[in-house]
């Protein structure tokens, strides 16, 4: 009984060691699964007010980016507007009517911190449960898919982009309607892979990728990129496609987070076809 | 003249903040060099500083750094495995005959070749595994080996660079 006392003892620095080890890989394998994850990341308060702060900052420095995105789309909103078209039809007055319903809202949003350089890129946003936020929401900028929201905070949340080998989303060629799945395979930000789109299918360089609707996060038609890349490799029945994605994550400061107000209606009905 | 513990634990504050806020934003040849510059608070901790001790603060050096990268685990794993094999490094580097009380693993104290190969073999060995686990696979493994390069370039560098503007002329002579 001494000798294992003076057993561990001796290489008490070694067990330690592997303890502290054990604890540290079972915290990275158990962080890694999208449903669970343990408070300690960006989106607690603490680090998300730290964030906040040196945005602050920087975003003083990316002023002049902004504002040119401010304009580019000031200009295209009042390119819209009611007096700048031509009335082709005399007579035709638009009525509001109870026809259409409104299934997607959008909650507008500030980047404060983003990460490019990673293999697990995350962002992180100014937005959290207390507007309503709610993990697997998605987030878009500017009309294109940036990512799907994963852990809630009070005022802040995390944000999993394209750009973090964990995330899939479902998408479709805008030519030929032809369904795929999205994934990030580089460590190249700019660029994303799509799988399964069978090699019947027409694609071209150039194409437009676009979402489909079929999950709960996006609305349909929602733009993900255009290819870029395509190879047909002998013996299989897909195309590997690599698009070069829409959004610039370099340079994302502003997003959108999207609720549908439809989900748990969706979610439930599809529940109910499952045994 | 500031207590010895208060000073290594306000330097560990800093450099998890520098490292956080400032080091990780560098976006440097699309993330091949990603300099780790908070290794830089283990690798000044005193020499005769105890291993358990040197365990623990490891441990809690790495969760406060993943904590900005969302990342719980990697750098703690990396950290965990660096103060493990810290005194190891310094045996094997004392000079004939041995370290003198209250000397510190600095330029200053030791010398700059000397503190080159320390900061190295130390620097490759947290980068090597924290490079390794992030990937958490051999798939890409020339693109990580040379992300281990060039960051360790970067890191080591940093390190020296940081103590010639931290320790001014005079405080040399004095020690």
């Amino acid at each position: 009984m001494r000798n294992i006392g003076r057993l561990i003892y001796r290489y008490h620095i070694f067990l330690v060691f592997l303890c502290l080890q054990f604890i540290a890989l079972a915290f990275l394998v158990k962080n890694n699964n999208f449903q669970q994850s343990v408070f300690i990341n960006s989106s607690n308060d603490l680090i998300g007010s730290l964030y906040e702060r040196r945005s602050a900052f920087s975003d003083y420095l990316k002023l002049s980016d902004i504002n040119d995105e401010l304009s580019a789309e000031n200009a295209q909103l009042k390119s819209r507007q009611l007096q700048n078209y031509i009335d082709l039809e005399n007579g035709t007055i638009l009525v509001e009517d109870s026809l259409f319903l409104q299934r997607y809202e959008y909650l507008p949003a500030k980047v404060i911190n983003n990460s490019v350089n990673t293999r697990n890129n995350f962002i992180t946003l100014n937005k959290g449960s207390i507007t309503g936020v709610k993990p697997e929401m998605g987030v878009v900028a500017n009309g294109a898919m940036v990512g799907i929201v994963k852990d809630v905070s009070k005022h802040f949340c995390s944000v999993m982009p394209i750009i973090n080998p964990n995330f899939t989303a479902s998408i479709k060629l805008k030519r030929g309607n032809d369904f795929g799945m999205l994934a990030w395979k580089d460590n190249d930000p700019r660029y994303a892979h799509i799988l399964e789109i069978p090699k019947h299918a027409v694609v071209a360089l150039g194409d437009t990728v676009v979402t489909t609707g079929f999950s709960s996060f996006f609305p349909e038609g929602l733009i993900v990129g255009s290819i870029a890349e395509i190879d047909a490799p002998d013996g299989e029945n897909f195309f590997t496609i690599k698009i070069l994605l829409s959004t610039d994550f370099y340079k994302l400061s502003y997003v959108d987070i999207v609720s549908n107000l439809m989900k748990e209606e969706q979610l439930e009905l599809e529940n109910l076809e499952q045994p | 003249m500031i207590n010895p513990i208060f000073r290594n634990i306000m330097r560990m504050l800093f450099f998890i903040l520098l490292q956080g806020l400032v080091v990780n934003r560098l976006d440097l040849f699309q993330g091949m060099v990603l300099p780790s510059v908070y290794i830089f608070a283990i690798l000044m901790l005193p020499l005769e500083t105890p291993r358990l001790l040197l365990l623990f603060v490891g441990f809690a050096v790495g969760i406060g750094v993943d904590a900005f990268t969302n990342t719980l685990g990697m750098h703690t794993s990396a950290c965990v495995l660096l103060a493990f094999l810290q005194p190891a490094i310094l045996r094997v580097l004392a000079p004939r005959e041995g370290y003198e009380f209250g000397q510190r693993p600095t330029i200053q104290h030791l010398g700059l070749s000397w503190y080159l190969t320390y900061a190295a073999f130390a620097t490759i060995i947290h980068h090597s595994w924290l490079f390794f686990i992030e990937a958490f696979s051999f798939e890409f493994f020339g693109h990580t080996l040379a992300k281990i390069f060039f960051s360790t370039l970067a890191t080591v560098f940093l390190m020296v660079l940081g103590q010639y503007l931290i320790f001014s002329p005079d405080q040399r002579k004095a020690t």
